[in-house]
């Protein structure tokens, strides 16, 4: 028997697939039909021993087998054959070594879960009493089954097992059962918990927590083996993302006995097996699951089941237990422990300045026993130690505050401050070469970005400490450095955070004594950089691999620097800072330099046009109307003129008022209040020019009725003269003279209507351009005009 | 905090009857109007006194979508009580008691308490279903009957407390082998005792931790 089925097996290993298939079918067909007890089961140990060979028997047997076999599972006639059954099952869906056969096993297990019975007729297998199997290798194969399911077709299996009634409860009983099938099942269900909050809570509810604190207790705690871990695992599966299975944890008292379960016991030796450090660190796990990081940064809120989680994990001493594991003399002997405690520490305290402030207060021992303050303990971590610097710098993130508050109160700070620059000058300019370095300084400079980040006496100590070195940064920026062979300052990740440190430095500067002032540093990007390549080095951050796959960064201690979603988020706000000041700022500028030179060329065309006005008033002498006429326009262009001086002083009260705005954005609105101010002005200019314009026509109007008038006199005087020949010469040459004068003031008057109504040309324009200006400060340029019109109307109604 | 007994409830009925909003009456004291469909199953949790015993509640709240009537069935086999609710005003949340009390026979032990109530008996001008309607479906099925209104509070207390009495009353007399979880019941450090609190009092719940509410998310 065994013979055949060897050579059988080899056969199937040798040769072309169609054969098999047919002896495949076959055997299946045996396994059916056949009368006899004996020959059934001959028919499936061939099969069984088939399928464990050869991939293309795998993926012929789901479609002719399944039934077959799960038609065996459910007679149950003969406890070998169940037993057979199901390990040819096993063979079929379960993931082997070989990479091949994946194929053949997802199709499979997407077969298999799609069969409606299936999932309850093997989860009743695993019923305990008589309903279920009672043969230690049926269960194991049944799982196995199942565990091949989940792998495969995990979604199916969740709502296969969801849908079958009591189908998380048989596998939660698993957890009582014998070691391996309990190993087993501890697995299979981590890997269905992940992602169906349904089946979390319903393990919970089947007292999942109270199992496997059992389990965990009955195994040594953090001194057993790898099912400490796996537990450990399966508690943090369930409580990732539930609050109604957190709110159980806390409330059933679990929760409290966490910090005294990662306590380490004080005997001396902080040597840690690996086994154990792995336990922890999954104990760990937990923790994270019940305080996961923010989305949103190191000061948003959390919400109120986390909340209660950190007052709960708090008041049981979980602080003191990760500070000892993560800190105190060192820390644990082991790289991820301490990493996993910082974690744990950043998100105890996350979003809570109380707790923050408290743990500002501790002091640690350091690991050659001087007692440091805690933070200072953290940042030598930080440009120390390499594996966990990532670890420790999402700490730092979370310590925002605090830093924020050294800066301010305690003058270590800006010792620390220094050590820091002088480690990441060394780093850029100096070590650059090594990726270790690349990631040293992206971690620094985090850390530089997050501390002056919005604190003025912190930038001011970091400028004191690259007083001399100010040049540096742009160099490094510039990628012109005199060391620029070096990986770091070419890296383009260091560059980026470098200009983006500088432009916090230019935001915050408090120009106190020493230290280059904001113009200064503004004056640095614009000058030695140029504004352009600054900006576009600012853009080139959000395209580093590291910030655009933040969300997907696997290794927490990879060769390359990565960096954490909210840290990218948190990149991205502040280049977005330093973007709108560096550019809103030149802006500005333009601006205001713009306005003044409109303002200038008005000036000098409203007086060149007075000046013609004045020549045409002096020439007109003919006529009183059209002097006094003239007078009037010049008294209205003087007007003009001082309103001019006055939009004239506004512009340059605009231009002090841009300049201070460079401090602060928002003055850049009140700069636009007062344009629309001068605007009005220049649009009531507009309007006066344009009543003196028709003031100009009128006295042509009138200029001409006056010399109508008097050649109607002329007429009578000539009629006169007809009688009285002495006056007839005089008479016409008085004809004549009047004649050319007319002449002379209708050519005069005509000149000022063409100046007047070029002028009145340029003016619209400037106006549009003004409105153009205006529109850009999002001032509303038609109801300006309409309210500008409704006035000049207004004052025409009073004229 | 240590207790005699520890009973796993879980609250069923159509969606809309306010089975969430009796949960969170009775273990946080407050009323929330506005409350979105639960999904899937909420918890809560509180601690009574019954006979100077300190009785721990475990409670689950259903979603009562036709949805996840699956889901829910979960959860029968390891409630030691069920408060099954419906809703005065809508008489078809009261049609549907039997279909509910179908499936709780069929997938819960047998011995589980039931505690049939009919809530928002604050809207007593809107009722669609009289008293006594509820206090004959009731009889006729052997459950014990309330009226409750979670928004006033009025006898949610008392459903959750009277349903832990039946439930305790039944350990009593040795129908239930507690040593079994899957009756709904756990033996606690001192069930043997007298507890700690004075005896036929009943503990508002335990101080600050336990002032929590069951939907967090």
């Amino acid at each position: 028997m065994l013979a055949l089925g060897r050579f059988l097996q080899q056969q199937a290993q040798d040769e072309a697939g169609d054969q098999y298939v047919d002896l495949l079918e076959r055997l299946v067909q045996r396994v059916s039909d056949a009368v006899l007890l004996p020959d059934r089961r001959e028919a499936l140990q061939q099969l069984r021993d088939l399928l464990l060979g050869s991939p293309k028997a795998q993926l012929a047997f789901g479609a002719v087998g399944f039934p077959a076999m799960l038609q065996v599972v459910r007679d149950r006639d003969d406890g070998e054959m169940v037993q057979l059954a199901l390990e040819s099952l096993a063979a079929a869906v379960a993931v082997g070594s070989e990479a091949r056969t994946t194929q053949a096993v997802a199709v499979n297990a997407q077969q298999l879960a799609r069969m409606p019975d299936a999932m309850p007729l093997l989860l009743n297998l695993l019923e305990q009493g008589p309903a279920g199997v009672p043969d230690f290798y049926a269960r194991y194969y049944t799982l196995q089954v199942l565990k091949g399911l989940a792998s495969a077709a995990p979604h199916h299996l969740q709502e296969a097992i969801l849908g079958t009634p009591l189908g998380v409860t048989r596998l939660m009983e698993l957890l009582g059962e014998q070691e391996v099938l309990r190993n087993e099942a501890l697995l299979l269900l981590t890997q269905l918990a992940a992602g169906s909050s349904d089946l979390q809570k319903i393990a919970a509810f089947e007292g999942a927590f109270d199992r496997l604190f059992g389990i965990i207790r009955e195994e040594g705690m953090l001194n057993g083996d790898i099912v400490v871990q796996d537990c450990f695992q399966l508690l943090a599966t369930l409580l990732r993302g539930s609050p109604p299975n957190q709110l159980m944890f806390r409330e059933t008292g679990f929760l409290a006995q966490l910090p005294v379960i990662l306590q380490l016991s004080e005997d001396g030796s902080r040597q840690l097996p690996s086994q154990k450090g792995a336990n922890l660190v999954a104990a760990m796990e937990v923790v994270l699951a019940l305080l996961p990081p923010p989305a949103g940064g190191p000061m948003t809120p959390i919400c109120s089941c986390q909340a209660e989680n950190r007052q709960a994990l708090l008041h049981r001493g979980l602080l003191d237990v990760l500070i000892g594991l993560a800190l105190q003399a060192g820390g644990a002997l082991d790289d991820t422990v301490r990493a996993q405690a910082l974690l744990c520490l950043a998100a105890l305290i996350s979003g809570s300045l109380l707790q923050q402030d408290q743990l500002a207060e501790v002091s640690v021992k350091s690991a050659s026993g001087e007692v440091v303050p805690l933070l200072q303990a953290v940042l030598q971590v930080a440009v120390s130690a390499q594996s966990a610097a990532e670890q420790v710098q999402l700490q730092t993130q979370q310590q925002q505050q605090q830093w924020r508050q050294l800066g301010h109160t305690n003058s270590s700070a800006s010792s620390l401050i220094a050590l820091c620059t002088s480690h990441l000058g060394l780093l850029v300019t100096h070590y650059g070469q090594q990726p270790v370095s690349v990631r040293a300084a992206a971690n620094i400079l985090r850390l530089l970005l997050l501390w002056l980040h919005g604190c003025p006496p912190a930038v001011t100590a970091f400028l004191r400490a690259v007083a001399h070195s100010q040049p540096f940064l742009v160099d490094s920026i510039r990628g012109s450095n005199a060391c620029s062979t070096s990986a770091s300052s070419s890296n383009p990740l260091t560059r980026s955070m470098l200009a983006l440190l500088l432009g916090l430095c230019a935001l915050y500067a408090e120009d106190a004594a020493g230290t280059p002032s904001q113009q200064q540093l503004l004056t640095a990007i614009d000058k030695q950089i140029g504004q352009e390549q600054y900006l576009s080095i600012l853009d080139s951050l959000q395209h580093q691999p590291a910030v655009k796959d933040s969300s997907s960064s696997g290794s927490i201690f990879g060769e390359e620097p990565s960096i954490s979603p909210a840290f990218a988020a948190c990149l991205a706000m502040l280049a977005a800072e330093v973007r709108k000041s560096v550019t809103g700022d030149a802006q500005l500028r333009l601006t205001a330099e713009a306005l003044q030179r409109e303002n200038q060329q008005l000036r000098t065309e409203l007086a060149s046009m007075t000046e013609r006005l004045r020549c045409a008033t002096g020439n007109g002498t003919a006529s009183q109307a059209a002097l006094e006429a003239q007078a009037a326009a010049e008294a209205q262009a003087d007007v003009l003129r001082q309103q001019l001086v006055v939009a004239q002083q506004q512009l340059l009260e605009v231009q002090a008022e841009v300049e201070r705005a460079r401090a602060d954005m928002t003055a850049g609105q009140v700069a636009a209040r007062k344009l629309e101010m001068d605007l009005q002005d220049l649009s009531a200019a507009y309007s006066t020019l344009d009543a003196h314009a028709d003031s100009l026509q009128q006295q042509v109007d009138q200029l001409q009725c006056d010399l109508a008038g008097a050649r109607q006199r002329q007429d009578d005087v000539e009629v006169v003269g007809a009688g009285a020949q002495q006056g007839g010469t005089s008479q016409i040459e008085l004809q004549q003279r009047l004649e050319a004068v007319r002449q002379e003031a209708q050519q005069e008057a005509d000149d000022a209507m063409a100046d007047l109504l070029a002028c009145l040309g340029m003016e619209e324009a400037k106006v549009a351009r003004l409105r153009e200006r205006l529109q850009a400060y999002g001032v509303d340029c038609d109801a300006l005009l309409a309210d500008i019109v409704v006035a000049g109307e207004e004052e025409d109604v009073l004229q | 905090m240590s207790y005699a007994y520890l009973f796993k409830y879980i609250i069923i009925g159509d969606t809309g009857v306010g089975k969430s909003c009796l949960l969170l009456q009775f273990t946080d004291k407050r009323f929330q109007p506005v409350h979105d469909l639960t999904i899937g199953v909420e918890f809560g949790a509180r601690m009574i006194n019954i006979d100077g015993k300190q009785i721990k509640l475990q409670i689950w709240d259903t979603a009562g979508q036709e949805s996840f009537r699956s889901i829910t069935r979960s959860y029968y086999r390891g409630a030691a009580g069920a408060l099954l609710v419906y809703d005065i005003t809508r008489r078809e949340t009261f049609e549907h008691l039997a279909s509910w009390l179908e499936d709780a026979r069929q997938h819960a032990n047998p011995n589980m308490t039931i505690m049939l109530i009919g809530n928002k008996a604050d809207l007593g001008h809107r009722r669609a279903v009289s008293t006594e309607e509820g206090e004959q479906f009731a009889k006729e099925h052997g459950l014990v009957f309330l009226e409750t209104s979670a928004k006033t509070a009025l006898n949610v207390e008392e459903a959750f407390i009277n349903t832990a009495r039946a439930i305790h009353g039944k350990i009593q007399s040795g129908v239930f082998d507690v040593s079994n979880e899957s009756y709904g019941i756990k033996v606690g450090y001192g069930a043997g005792g007298t507890g700690a609190g004075a005896p036929g009092t009943v503990r508002p719940g335990e101080p600050s931790p336990q002032q929590t509410s069951s939907c967090c998310s």
